[in-house]
């Protein structure tokens, strides 16, 4: 066996390859011009390594990243949550809320949607939470981007909302950028459109501009979202803006909503 | 004389050549004799592979402890060691199997040595010159070229001179 190793050892092309990799290899350390070339290429080749596999990892690393941000989020939410003084076991609501400080104190009470109206004058859901969970009428209602509706009638186990698209359900409602106050109506057929009645002439609104619960509200605290303002007409017989809404809720593809329970 | 202190004179002979003549006989940006492939070439096919091998290596060493840069003469001078052979049986198809030990490139005619060595030192300088400067262009090539053929002038004067074998046909 040795043997063998040493013939194929002295072999002549084993000897002329160990030369000729010994040869370059002189060439390419010791002489100035190839040497700074090598070292070139390798810086390069080093780049386009980590490039590919930074490139290849990607994903992996957006993954690792989004979970932190998930864990970053409960703690913030949990931090947020201390910080209103108030004892929730689950999420806040945050994409519903604009103001922060008129909610201290509240709590949120997280329920789903068993069913739901679309096509009538008077629209409403079934919640599969109720009186034994402390719901009881005149409680408002969020979903994670906006208000959505209130709590009219309750059982032991289960409560219907009453939603923002049903004809007699009015919120007192402001424009935060004027603090001026209005009341939203729902006549219109269209779903996720409301009206924004009251709001005098000489206030200058914006399409865009959000419309959120106002403080003299008897349901919900000031500076909930409601929506923001699509299209604005000037009825000068009554002296008073003409503005549709749209909402944020989405009544057709909400099913998690946040009944806001107040301080007791 | 003994193949081996032949194959020494001449190997001494055109270090020799290479570190005083050929400076001298340069042609400034035009060409630069370097006749030192020539050793190579007419090592005998004849001796013992690994003893050729070894003696081929050695002179490449020491070439490359005389005249920088490190490295390159052996590197370009073991490419025309491990080709000639072949280069030799394309030009001789009709070659016995035992070829090597009957027949000696200083067998070989003038006619037969040109088409033996000139494609052989035209790779070499081919290898040798844009790798020394590192730097690969038209003009570095013509340089090269017009080397390997000045090159190839002095070996075949050598060879005629010195090598060739007197019943060897011109």
């Amino acid at each position: 066996m040795g043997l063998i190793w040493l013939r194929m050892l002295v072999h002549p092309l084993t000897l002329w390859l160990f030369a000729q990799g010994l040869a370059l290899y002189f060439y390419l350390n010791f002489s100035p011009l190839p040497r700074s070339a090598v070292e070139r290429w390798l810086t390069e080749l080093r780049r386009s390594f980590h490039q590919a596999v930074s490139w290849v990892t990607a994903p992996w690393r957006a993954l690792q990243r989004v979970r932190e941000l998930e864990v970053l989020t409960a703690q913030l939410q949990q931090q947020l949550s201390l910080r209103l003084d108030t004892p929730l076991s689950s999420p806040i609501p945050i994409g519903s809320i604009g103001d922060f400080s008129a909610i201290a104190g509240y709590r949120f009470l997280p329920a789903k949607v068993v069913y739901r109206t679309f096509f009538l004058r008077e629209n409403y859901a079934l919640l599969d939470k109720g009186g034994r969970e402390g719901l009881y009428p005149g409680l408002g209602v969020l979903s994670e981007r906006g208000v959505i509706g209130i709590i009219a009638e309750t059982t032991a186990t289960t409560s219907i909302m009453y939603a923002l698209f049903h004809k007699d359900v009015h919120l007192s409602a402001m424009l935060p950028r004027h603090n001026m106050l209005g009341i939203t109506s729902w006549q219109a057929a269209t779903l996720n459109r409301l009206n924004l009645d009251y709001v005098p002439l000489y206030t200058q609104v914006e399409p865009g501009e959000e419309v959120w619960t106002a403080s003299n509200s008897l349901i919900f605290p000031a500076g909930l979202r409601i929506g923001r303002v699509e299209t604005i007409r000037s009825d000068f017989t009554r002296g008073f803006h003409a503005i549709e809404l749209s909402t944020y809720a989405d009544w057709g593809r909400t099913w998690d909503v946040f009944v806001l329970l107040p301080p007791s | 004389m003994r193949e081996e202190g032949r194959m020494l004179l001449l190997g001494v002979s055109l270090v020799a050549f290479q570190a005083v003549l050929s400076p001298a006989l340069s042609i400034q940006n035009l060409a630069y004799p370097s006749p030192l492939v020539l050793f190579w070439l007419v090592l005998p096919f004849a001796w013992n592979p690994v003893i050729g091998t070894l003696v081929a290596i050695g002179f490449g060493v020491v070439t490359d402890l005389l005249f920088p840069p490190g490295g390159l003469q052996t590197f370009c001078g073991l490419w025309v060691w491990i080709l000639r052979k072949s280069v030799y049986q394309l030009l001789h198809p009709n070659l016995p199997t035992d070829w090597e030990l009957m027949v000696s490139p200083r067998d070989l005619s003038s006619t037969g040595f040109f088409a033996y060595a000139f494609p052989l030192t035209l790779m070499h300088h081919l290898l040798y010159i844009p790798l020394a400067a590192w730097r690969l262009s038209g003009e570095i090539l013509a340089y090269a070229g017009l080397s390997a053929i000045y090159s190839f002038m002095w070996e075949w004067i050598i060879f005629e001179l010195s090598l060739r074998k007197r019943h060897a046909q011109v």
